[in-house]
């Protein structure tokens, strides 16, 4: 840390994450990014699911054969800068003696289990605030702690789908079958895991008093569609997607320019916006077309005028298209690709990209934090973990345990930095 | 009223539209003592957006300015005045943290910007919300949610492979990029409480996205491949088929989980086939397993689907409206709903709680603020001004 910057927000606090998957994981990054020590205890031998064998999970060089494939997963390591991580199986009884005094040395406790599953083993709030009274414990489950939903299971794309959102994101006049699937509440989610335990260790900071949060990633992303939500409250209305149109702007829209597959979006907020539009594109007719005259008309006759806009903009690079109209002052946005992400000179000037080094991956550049706190040291400490790599450290300078002590862990299977292949091969 | 985790902190929100005033609601609503600053006269840009009962515009009955504003009191103030920027730094000495979402040459040039800020009060947080951030080529560009969703690389990924990049639903970034600032600022909060140290805190909404609503940018650079629009990113079945009364979202790429759903669908024999026993043959014989599929969920209803696959620990989903949303047992069973009780629209349902404490409560109370109606109240009561100034304020125009 440089000398004149102040220490990050969360030095001297320490956190356990036994999240897996996506929105847990890098909740506990964004800890780690704000300065807290955080520990990850990934479960041993059984591998959790975004280091196992499977599609679409971006091995270093392409290649899912090289050795330790699982800690070469873009899939796993995009999630998991700035912690220490250590192996152990809490199902065993020497595991779990072992976890509870890692929670007792602890601030903070993170899982994002399928509710139900943390009292099963033996790691509910009732059972780890008797090992550390004053600990923050954050639950992140699909759908919330109890209800008749307890012991449901989902990824983000089905909770994508329970909130409505799944729906509301298609192209017009279609229905959800033809919409792809992503994992919007997982995004939602880390982030408010991260605002909820900031709040309960503020809280503690002036009253030492820990607690328990229950956070249903459902609960956390509906009020993202407030306002959708209150207009079926208050007018009946249930939204119908609307792919790239608005419900009352135009023009509004995704086009394409000029190559392959090259798309901007263009969106007209304001009659300034309007003309301008109009006169950079030098197609001044537009602005003395009846039929554009005002914003009803431009809405109503949207197909003939999204038409004419996209004559323009196949001329042209999106890029081009881009600083173009954002010089005359209309909201316009070439749609970026990972390999236009990498070029993007604004995120070079902002420093954005961080080149880390990886023992098993190699060096490459991830994307950043997620905010620029002006008087903090930026730069991400710890390159995502391999499995086990910090088993030495964690337990034998933090727990003080002899080198004997952790081999024995080893030879047991309750720790390791290796999956057998018996484990590892079945998906 | 019990203890709420945050009943020690005060905010300035300084914001116009959605992100800021998300940030400052989630603060509001665990506790912080929020004041509003809307512009004089207009109010904040939200209260001219809808929805508005029975589609009739009226600035003291947004729908989507009451979502993002009750637990908040509110003034108006115009900040570009001399008195209005002094009313700002007197507000400023005794908070915590402001909230603000102008261009980032516009505070500066009233004499306003971080530096000026900072020394009526160094302790305090200044969250600046934009579509960039404060620095970098792009940092004066206009930009709607969908324009920033497109520069993330995630818009590009969504949608069919023919057709355009789809964004998402209207307004969702901004809500992201609200709650990541409110993380961001009780990070700051912190190096201010304990150390004493405010600062400013640059959330570029973009960055807030590509490092969170996407994990692809480090595929390309792991394996050189660039993502396309597609499909099945992650094996068979993907996305939400149809039944008997619905949709129902799968995600099921790997062979446990495969199995899992034949089991549910009384069909061990499926998973047994050579067409469908690895994920690779899954993908290539896609269509050929969902019409036996989709006979199947023709012959239940979403709610049997849900059951009997949950059943089988299958992660799946119905696709909800918010009417049955209102009436789904679990979100009734934990009472997720509120209510706000608003002077112009009366009782509405709200949603509720983004995360529940054991210790100290969410709270729905207060409705969003209407037009300047805590001037008094903050004017007089808490800055010292007498009732005939205030008088002369409003007299200029300037509250």
């Amino acid at each position: 840390m440089s000398g004149s910057k102040p220490a990050l927000p969360l030095e001297g606090v320490r956190v356990i994450d036994m999240t897996e998957v996506w929105a847990g994981p890098l909740a506990g990054s964004l800890l780690g990014d704000l300065g807290a020590m955080v520990i990850k205890v990934e479960s041993f031998p059984r591998p959790s699911l975004t280091r196992l064998k499977g599609l679409s999970i971006g091995y270093s060089d392409n290649d899912p054969n090289a050795p330790r494939p699982w800690d070469r997963a873009a899939l796993h390591n995009m999630a998991n800068r700035n912690k220490y991580g250590v192996t152990l199986n809490i199902r065993h009884h020497r595991g779990m003696e072992i976890f509870s005094k890692l929670v007792g040395i602890s601030d903070v406790l993170a899982e994002s289990f399928t509710a139900g599953t943390a009292t099963r083993l033996g790691v509910d709030y009732p059972v780890i605030s008797e090992m550390k009274p004053d600990i923050v414990m954050l639950s992140m489950s699909g759908w919330g702690e109890d209800g008749p939903y307890k012991g449901y299971a989902a990824l983000g794309s089905a909770l994508d789908g329970f909130t409505g959102h799944h729906a509301m994101r298609g192209y017009p006049d279609t229905d959800p079958s033809t919409t792809p699937n992503v994992q919007h509440t997982d995004a939602a989610g880390s982030v408010a895991a991260v605002f909820a335990v900031l709040t309960a260790l503020h809280y503690r900071r002036q009253t030492g008093k820990g607690q328990w949060i229950d956070m249903s990633q459902v609960e956390s992303f509906l009020p993202h569609l407030g306002g959708a939500f209150m207009d079926y409250v208050m007018n009946g209305r249930t939204p119908e997607p609307l792919g790239n149109r608005h419900q009352y702007l135009a023009p509004y829209g995704c086009y394409r320019c000029r190559g392959d597959d090259n798309w901007v979006v263009i969106n007209v907020t304001c009659e300034e916006e309007w003309l301008a539009l109009c006169n950079v594109t030098e197609h001044p007719e537009w602005a003395e077309d009846p039929r554009y005259a005002d914003p009803v008309g431009r809405h109503r006759n949207q197909d003939a005028l999204d038409e004419a806009i996209q004559g323009w903009t196949l001329q042209r690079d999106k890029m081009e298209v881009m600083q173009l109209l954002q010089q005359a002052g209309v909201p316009a946005q070439a749609v970026l690709d990972d390999v236009d992400l990498y070029d993007d000179p604004h995120l070079k000037a902002r420093g954005f990209f961080q080149k880390l080094r990886h023992s098993a991956a190699g060096e490459h550049d991830y994307p950043g934090l997620l905010w620029k706190l002006t008087k903090a040291d930026q730069s991400v400490r710890l390159s995502p973990n391999t499995l086990g790599e910090h088993n030495d450290y964690v337990y034998g300078e933090l727990l003080g345990m002899s080198v004997r002590e952790i081999e024995s862990l080893r030879a047991e299977g309750i720790i390791g930095e290796e999956f057998p292949d018996e484990v590892y091969e079945v998906t | 009223m019990a203890d709420q985790a945050l009943s020690d902190v005060r905010v300035l929100d300084l914001s116009n539209n959605i992100a800021g005033a998300y940030c400052t609601r989630l603060l509001a609503d665990y506790g912080a003592d929020v004041i509003k600053i809307e512009p004089p006269f207009h109010g904040d840009p939200s209260r001219r957006t809808g929805p508005f009962p029975n589609d009739l515009p009226d600035p003291e009955k947004s729908g989507l300015f009451i979502h993002l504003n009750g637990n908040k009191r509110g003034i108006t103030l115009d900040i570009a005045s001399s008195a209005g920027g002094q009313i700002l730094k007197d507000l400023v000495n005794r908070s915590d943290i402001l909230v603000e979402t102008f261009t980032p040459s516009y505070l500066p040039s009233l004499g306003l910007g971080y530096g000026d800020l900072e020394s009526v009060n160094p302790k305090l947080v200044m969250t600046s919300i934009t579509p960039f951030g404060q620095t970098g080529p792009y940092s004066n560009y206009k930009s709607t949610d969908v324009g920033v969703f497109a520069m993330s690389g995630r818009m590009y990924v969504h949608g069919l492979p023919d057709q355009a990049p789809l964004p998402y639903a209207p307004d969702v970034i901004w809500y992201q990029v609200g709650t990541t600032a409110a993380a961001a600022t009780m990070g700051a909060l912190f190096t201010s409480r304990v150390q004493g140290i405010g600062q400013q805190v640059d959330v570029s909404a973009l960055e807030a996205l590509i490092g969170n609503v996407d994990n692809r940018p480090l595929f390309y650079a792991y394996t050189g491949v660039k993502t396309p629009r597609q499909r099945w990113p992650g094996g068979i079945p993907q996305g939400a088929y149809p039944c008997r009364d619905g949709y129902v979202v799968f995600g099921v790429g790997y062979d446990l989980y495969f199995r899992r759903l034949c089991d549910a669908m009384s069909r061990p024999d499926i998973y047994q086939d050579p067409r469908w026993a690895t994920i690779q043959a899954r993908t290539e014989n896609a269509e050929e397993f969902e019409a036996i599929f989709i006979g199947w969920l023709m012959e239940h209803s979403k709610g049997e689907v849900f059951q009997l696959c949950q059943a089988q620990r299958v992660m799946c989903a119905p696709v909800l409206s918010f009417e049955e949303m209102m009436q789904d047992p679990q979100l009734v069973a934990r009472s997720f709903f509120a209510e706000t009780d608003h002077p112009n629209i009366g009782r509405l349902p709200t949603t509720g709680a983004p995360f529940r404490m054991s210790q100290t409560p969410w709270q729905t109370g207060r409705p969003a603020p209407l037009l300047g109606e805590h001037n008094s109240t903050v004017l007089c009561d808490e800055l010292g001004y007498s009732r005939e100034e205030t008088a002369r304020l409003r007299a200029h125009g300037v509250i």
